[in-house]
């Protein structure tokens, strides 16, 4: 249960060059696929595939000559934060009203201080991304966010971003379990409403 | 500058916080099948944009493991583990959007557990503020009798959230480099539970987990950070690191 709980963390970290001595774990790795009859006992273990790792070659010969992907480690996949960022000032989530005359009408949901009023304006369809110009259509959802973005240097733009929220098609199953659920709810309605 | 000081008679060393830095990560459990798990899967789907599939940077696919980036979220997945991540806090509506069309589709997949997380990097002004962080967290007297220079690398408190369905929280403080404090919040829940036995009811929760708990998630996790530093630093600001 506690390890299960752990494993839900990000892979987020932040550098620290103390602690890159820590033991691995075998299944940190993900391994070449070599004919059973071929595994050798010491290749299973992680020091041996740390000192592969360490040679710098790109890939290693059984025995036999083939080729063999050298293994990944997984914690080498550890996310850092890059130097350049974007520091978020405010973010809405937008419902389309409608689209009218190169205009996107909407209703703005502050979603940094959700006690702000819903609010409405009027955005220019040029300025959303051209993929996202097939979905915007009365309903559909978009987030507009503006804030700074830093660069290493110290150099500071104005950042905006419009994206258009995506949603898979729903299955023909699902269509058909709403559509019962809905019979089933329009049901218990009285008759005369 | 990451913070400014507010004069309050009461709390002279009060602090407001905005993360310098920021990542948000949905991790999920369950048996995943990697190698499904491509750029163009995505977009063929209709949850990212065909422009960003192709252009997508791939470190690695295989029948294993799984890593690649499409636009600004990184997808992650092991036979046992899916995690996307993005390191940008404007993408944590859509990294959350993306999630959920991603179980959507999965609805076979048997789900575990899945975890919010919520990464801060907060520099602080001065270096004394920096020691007090870990002064405060892990007092330094026991330690002292043990050995010199004790000094706190990280520390992971868990415990439950009031008014929430989240089987723990966890709250992660790391140290790092330039003045810099980590403060991960992870808010797991167990999806696999007595109660839960089919996979269709551990889908359901964890799409509802998405749906429902995520903004106020955001939320706790930038005022658990607020209230875990805002704490006034000692007067008697220790020598000692961090």
């Amino acid at each position: 249960m506690i390890t299960a709980i752990l494993e839900t963390f990000s892979r987020v970290d932040v550098y620290d060059a103390n602690l890159q001595t820590r033991g691995v774990r075998s299944d940190a790795w993900v391994s070449p696929e070599i004919e059973p009859e071929q595994r050798i006992s010491s290749e299973t273990t992680t020091d041996r595939l740390v000192s592969r790792l360490s040679n710098g070659s790109a890939t290693t010969m059984p025995g036999d000559g083939r080729k063999v992907s050298e293994p990944i480690r997984k914690d080498n996949l550890v996310i850092r934060f890059p130097t350049d960022h974007v520091k978020l000032l405010q973010q809405w989530e937008c419902v389309v009203l409608r689209v009218h005359d190169d205009c996107v009408e909407c209703e703005m949901h502050d979603l940094t201080d959700d006690s702000q009023p819903v609010e409405c304006a009027e955005l220019y369809l040029e300025e959303f991304n051209s993929f996202d110009k097939p979905l915007l259509c009365e309903g559909a959802v978009f987030y507009w966010s503006i804030g700074h973005e830093i660069k290493r240097t110290g150099q500071v733009r104005r950042y905006s971003e419009l994206r258009v929220r995506r949603m898979p098609q729903l299955s023909s199953l699902k269509k058909r379990e709403i559509s019962e659920r809905a019979k089933q709810l329009s049901e218990l309605l009285p008759s005369n409403l | 500058m990451s913070h400014r000081w507010i004069p309050d008679a009461r709390r002279v060393d009060l602090v407001v916080i905005e993360p310098d830095r920021e990542s948000f990560a949905i991790v999920v459990l369950g048996d995943f099948n990697p190698s499904i798990f491509q750029p163009l899967w995505f977009s063929l789907n209709g949850l990212v944009p065909d422009e960003e599939a192709k252009t997508a940077d791939i470190s690695v696919i295989h029948k294993q493991f799984a890593s690649f980036s499409i636009g600004k979220i990184l997808v992650q997945v092991d036979d046992s583990r899916l995690g996307l991540t993005t390191i940008e806090s404007s993408q944590g509506p859509i990294l959350r959007d993306l999630a959920i069309g991603t179980l959507s589709i999965l609805e076979h997949t048997p789900l575990k557990a899945i975890g919010l997380n919520r990464d801060m990097v907060i520099a602080l002004d001065t270096e004394e503020a920096w020691h007090a962080v870990g002064d405060r967290l892990v007092p330094k007297s026991d330690w002292m009798q043990i050995f010199d220079r004790p000094g706190m690398r990280h520390v992971v408190v868990e415990g439950k959230r009031p008014n929430c369905s989240a089987d723990q929280l966890h709250i992660r403080i790391q140290p790092s480099a330039n003045r810099e404090v980590l403060i991960a919040v992870n808010q797991h829940y167990q999806l696999e539970t007595d109660q839960r036995k089919e996979v269709r009811d551990r889908h359901k929760e964890a799409i509802r987990v998405l749906q429902s708990d995520w903004t106020s998630f955001v939320a706790y996790s930038r005022d658990a950070a607020y209230k875990l530093l805002h704490l006034a630093p000692s007067n008697e600001c220790s020598e000692q690191e961090t």
